[in-house]
């Protein structure tokens, strides 16, 4: 016995129950292939084909359409109406897989291209840090974003207190710290914050209680500590008794008195913080630096809650006026700074940057915001292929179309049929790029660090997203389902019904089709060749060291309490272990050294320079290195001598400097065998000789030009480095792995409690830092590729479309003597034109965009033409291998 | 031309049933069939065939089923249901017994 889907049986009775009468999309189908069987009958009969269709049609006899309109009358229910097109669009739309399934991919790739780069902006830009009101947030911030961007002092915080002009003002800071409990100790994100830090944000407690303003009154005199929830759920195992618990910050005991909300981990979107502790305890935090009594010294974060219907600008005004006020005091009294230095704090400009806003860096927002015009772009084409395919479609079914007209229907009727069925593809396009997006963001989010190294945005599937996919979907359902809709009804019945085949007219509208989509296909190629060639750029820059084959990993003996000469001790330790391990074969690397800069990482000290007891107009990158260091980077040598062994502890203090410092501070040349002091806290600890001059370098950003630099000997460095970076240059046939198992090795023969953390090459490091431009890169160029594939396969589809209908006419012509060439040449030749007149408009469109790319642009148009050429040229040669007899047997 | 007969009313029913029987069939084919195996006496135009099949549907006599021809093209193709085959016997015998009953009379 059938199932209750199955045409027999039980289930077939229920249906039929409640199916009174077949649907009149059924009956014009059933019809409409009686109608075809009669016309194909007379044609076997030999009859001319306009007289078989005409004697069919005078045979099949024509409804009445008088009746016709009593039917639609009798069924007004639209929605009916349209449930009926529903179930027949998708009989439709199913009976011709192939048409279907091209159509769902390209408006997937479309929508999903768009729905991922929403998701992801979506996370960043528009959704905020899980807190009260957050709209009202703003950060203190610093114009022109020159490297300072929003770091301000301790001392002006304080001077806001008590002034409610800009609402309540927090500050807070980011560092790393050790922090060990019981069992293990661990790297952790910390946030320094003030007191009024939570309150001001409006987080409530998970457990316990958060920091309050009596928790931040004395410096060192509040070890509380508050642990974010996932901290609590990860590390604590959501332990009940968390709160009161001790952990050990940098050695420090401190009690924890509170767990966060869920989802809430800082002040910054796309960066976890673990664990908050007190301002006042910044010296346990930061050991080696406290600077919250320097008004000089500019590293902290501020930010406000700005009182309902304040007016941003005009504060932000204020505030400028408020720090220059604050800051001249100091700047006047400094004897430390140069003028030029001075000058450097006095052009700051000073405004509040919404919280929203400050969530990326402005270069990478401009990067996704012309990643989102690339991939509406996409769309746009992906709708121009479909409207051409669905223009295609309608000549295939123009005798179906005309067949129901002919039988009365109206043509709204046969429109919103047509239209019904572009929606089920567009909401199939739409589910199938939701699918790809939300699979692809979370993918491309782990990828690229948008708001820095060590940032990640949690990509979440959520109303809005879902909402935005929707929204685009319809109207891409609409953008490409209403022209053709419109141009397959307003056909020339008679014409169409005797196969009389397409309109000049309805060639020309897929044509201009056509270039549009040339055209976009174009801008979309120079784009997306404009961000491979300046990546390439980037990446080909000579930063001035050799940045190949190079892995690093990091110590931090802090987090096992060594002293400042414990920590030099095992540090030479460990030089000797890997500077052995270098010279033998299987070590996977040639060479080793210490430094406490990471190449290709944020991480910077900055030094004062100051001769014969004056400061000189130049503010150098520091690096504390170990011997061989410069052998190893492949920094060259200039003058004098390089670091070595020589250097150690004790020993008179050597410095190198590069040629830029030495070209700044000593600009009569005579740099060698001079003296600086680099802080004025320790002038006799602090004060070196230059017995070298090196090539200048960038370590931190290839974007940048390259900086003054200073290296001292780490053994000779009076303050305490907080961690120290090994660097191995990988011998030819090392991999990463035995290198890191030789360097793990040395590390454990040194101290086998010793955790290495932080492996990375420095081209993993590059690529962290240059995340927004890989995406742009890498999704722009994948954008570019699919825009013009998509474009050649619409060009194909036109073409090959155009030779099936006139199989017949070019047969004929073929046995009447044509020549394929003149067959096939005026085919080609209005493809061509209107190809051409696509680039010509793209071209048009990058001139006036901005976007013209004279390196870039002419490839993308050779690289259209051809893909063009060989998308003309198939169906060209199907036209031209017709054989007649074949073409005329058929039809 | 050809003189061609209408039906006689009331047997365009059992007509089309029997015809269903011989296996799915779509709309066409039946009214191809019944020209066939009339010897081109009896047809039928769309105009009466077409609400005959959907009342015997609805009737619950016949199923229908859209499925490919040979030719590969979407056509509904009916089917005699039990209640079809039940009905085509008793109909076959009655039009039978009515067809040798005429003969009778009219030969007589």
């Amino acid at each position: 016995m059938d199932t209750a889907g199955g045409s027999h049986g039980v289930g077939a009775e229920l249906v039929r129950l409640f199916r009174r009468r077949p649907t009149d999309a059924e009956l014009d189908r059933e019809l409409q292939f009686h109608l075809e069987e009669l016309i194909a009958s007379h044609l076997r009969d030999g009859v001319e084909p306009g007289e078989a269709r005409r004697r069919a049609l005078v045979e099949f006899g024509q409804l009445d359409p008088a009746k016709e309109a009593m039917r639609d009358i009798r069924w007004m229910e639209p929605l009916r109406r349209w449930w009926w097109d529903l179930g027949y669009a998708m009989r439709y739309l199913w009976a011709a897989p192939g048409f279907t399934m091209a159509a769902v991919l390209s408006l997937a790739l479309g929508i999903g291209a768009n729905t991922a780069l929403f998701s992801i902006l979506n996370t960043a830009l528009l959704r905020l840090i899980p807190v009260e009101r957050p709209e009202e947030l703003v950060w203190f911030t610093i114009d022109p974003a020159d490297g300072s961007g929003r770091r301000l002092n301790y001392p002006f915080w304080e001077s806001l207190q008590g002034d409610r002009r800009w609402g309540p003002v927090f500050c807070t800071f980011a560092t790393t710290g050790s922090v060990s409990d019981a069992a293990k100790t661990e790297r952790v994100e910390l946030e320094l914050v003030s007191g009024n830090y939570f309150g001001v944000l409006g987080v409530k407690p998970l457990r316990g209680r958060l920091i309050a303003p009596d928790d931040d009154r004395h410096p060192m005199g509040h070890p509380v500590a508050v642990v974010s929830h996932a901290y609590w759920q990860g590390q604590m195992a959501s332990d009940d008794r968390a709160v009161g618990r001790t952990l050990r910050i940098n050695g420090t005991a401190f009690t924890v008195i509170g767990v966060t909300p869920p989802g809430f981990a800082g002040s910054e979107p796309g960066f976890r913080r673990m664990v908050f502790v007190p301002m006042k305890m910044k010296r346990v935090a930061t050991p080696g630096w406290d600077a919250l009594d320097k008004p000089l010294v500019s590293w902290l974060q501020i930010g406000a809650r700005l009182p309902a219907g304040a007016d941003r600008v005009a504060l932000g005004h204020e505030l400028h006026a408020r720090y220059h006020a604050f800051q001249r005091t100091h700047l006047d009294a400094d004897r430390k700074l140069t003028p030029g230095q001075k000058e450097y704090f006095r052009r700051w400009q000073l405004s509040l940057e919404t919280m929203r806003d400050a969530a990326l860096d402005r270069r990478v927002r401009d990067h996704l915001k012309t990643l989102a015009w690339v991939v509406a772009a996409l769309l746009a084409l992906a709708c121009a292929n479909l409207a051409g395919l669905l223009l295609a479609r309608g000549l295939d079914r123009q005798r179906e179309i005309a067949t129901r007209l002919a039988l009365g229907a109206g043509r709204w009727r046969v429109v919103a049929q047509l239209l019904t069925e572009s929606l089920l593809l567009g909401l199939g396009g739409g589910a199938a790029g939701l699918m790809l997006g939300s699979w692809c963001a979370p993918a491309i989010a782990r990828q690229f660090p948008l708001a820095g190294a060590g940032s990640e945005f949690e990509v979440r599937l959520d109303a809005t997203v879902f909402a935005f996919t929707l929204a685009v979907s319809l109207v891409a359902c609409l953008a490409f389902g209403l022209l053709p809709a419109l141009q397959s009804t307003r056909l020339d019945l008679l014409r169409a019904i005797k196969g009389a085949g397409q309109s000049r007219e309805r060639r020309r509208v897929r044509q201009w089709l056509l270039a549009a989509q040339v055209a976009i296909a174009v801008v979309l190629l120079t784009v997306a060749g404009g961000f491979g060639l300046r990546l390439q750029a980037v990446l080909a820059t000579d930063v001035g060291f050799n940045r190949e084959r190079m892995l690093v990993a990091e110590i931090e003996p802090m987090l096992l309490n060594y002293s400042n000469t414990e920590r030099i001790a095992l540090y030479r330790r460990l030089e000797g272990k890997l500077h052995e391990a270098a010279k033998r074969t299987g070590s996977g690397f040639t060479a080793a050294a210490l430094s406490t800069v990471i190449p290709m990482s944020h991480f910077n000290w900055s030094t004062l320079f100051f001769v014969d007891g004056k400061p000189r107009d130049v503010i150098p990158r520091a690096n504390q290195v170990g011997p061989g260091y410069f052998q190893m980077m492949g920094i060259p040598l200039r003058q004098g001598r390089l670091l070595d062994e020589r250097d150690d502890a004790g020993a008179p203090r050597a410095a190198v400097v590069s040629e830029r410092t030495a070209r700044m501070a000593f600009p009569e040349g005579d740099a060698l065998g001079r003296h600086f002091m680099a802080d004025p806290r320790a002038p006799r600890e602090s004060t070196f000789e230059i017995v070298g001059i090196v090539g200048d370098i960038e370590l931190n950003d290839p974007r940048r030009p390259s900086r003054e630099m200073v290296y001292f000997p780490y053994r000779q460095w009076p303050f305490p480095a907080q961690a120290m970076a090994i660097q191995v240059r990988l011998s030819a046939e090392g991999s990463v792995g035995t290198a890191l198992t030789s360097i793990r090795q040395a590390v454990a023969e040194c101290d086998g409690d010793l955790p290495l953390y932080g492996a990375r090459t420095t081209e993993e490091s590059l690529d962290m830092l240059l995340a927004a431009e890989r995406l742009s890169a890498l999704l722009g160029g994948f954008f570019a590729l699919a825009a013009a594939l998509l474009s050649a396969i619409g060009l194909y589809g036109v073409l090959a479309h155009e030779v099936a209908l006139r199989r017949r006419e070019f047969g004929v012509r073929l046995a009447l003597g044509a020549t394929t060439r003149l067959i096939v040449w005026p085919l080609m030749r209005e493809t061509i034109v209107f190809t051409l007149a696509g680039v010509a408009a793209g071209l048009l469109a990058l001139a006036a965009g901005g976007l013209w790319q004279s390196s870039v642009a002419p490839a993308a148009v050779a690289v259209l033409l051809l893909a063009a050429s060989i998308a003309a040229w198939l169906p060209g040669r199907r036209a031209a291998r017709i054989e007649p007899a074949a073409a005329l047997r058929c039809d | 031309m050809e003189f061609k007969d209408t039906l006689v009313p009331g047997t365009l029913d059992v007509l089309m049933l029997r015809i269903i029987s011989q296996g799915p069939i779509h709309g066409w084919g039946i009214a191809q069939r019944l020209k066939l195996l009339s010897r081109e006496v009896l047809q039928v135009n769309q105009g009466s065939l077409y609400p005959a099949l959907h009342k015997l549907e609805a009737g619950g006599w016949i199923s229908a089923e859209w499925k490919a021809t040979e030719e590969g093209r979407q056509a509904k193709f009916y089917a005699l249901t039990g209640t079809g085959k039940q009905r085509l016997a008793e109909e076959q015998a009655r039009w039978t017994r009515l067809a040798a009953a005429m003969e009778w009379v009219l030969n007589s």
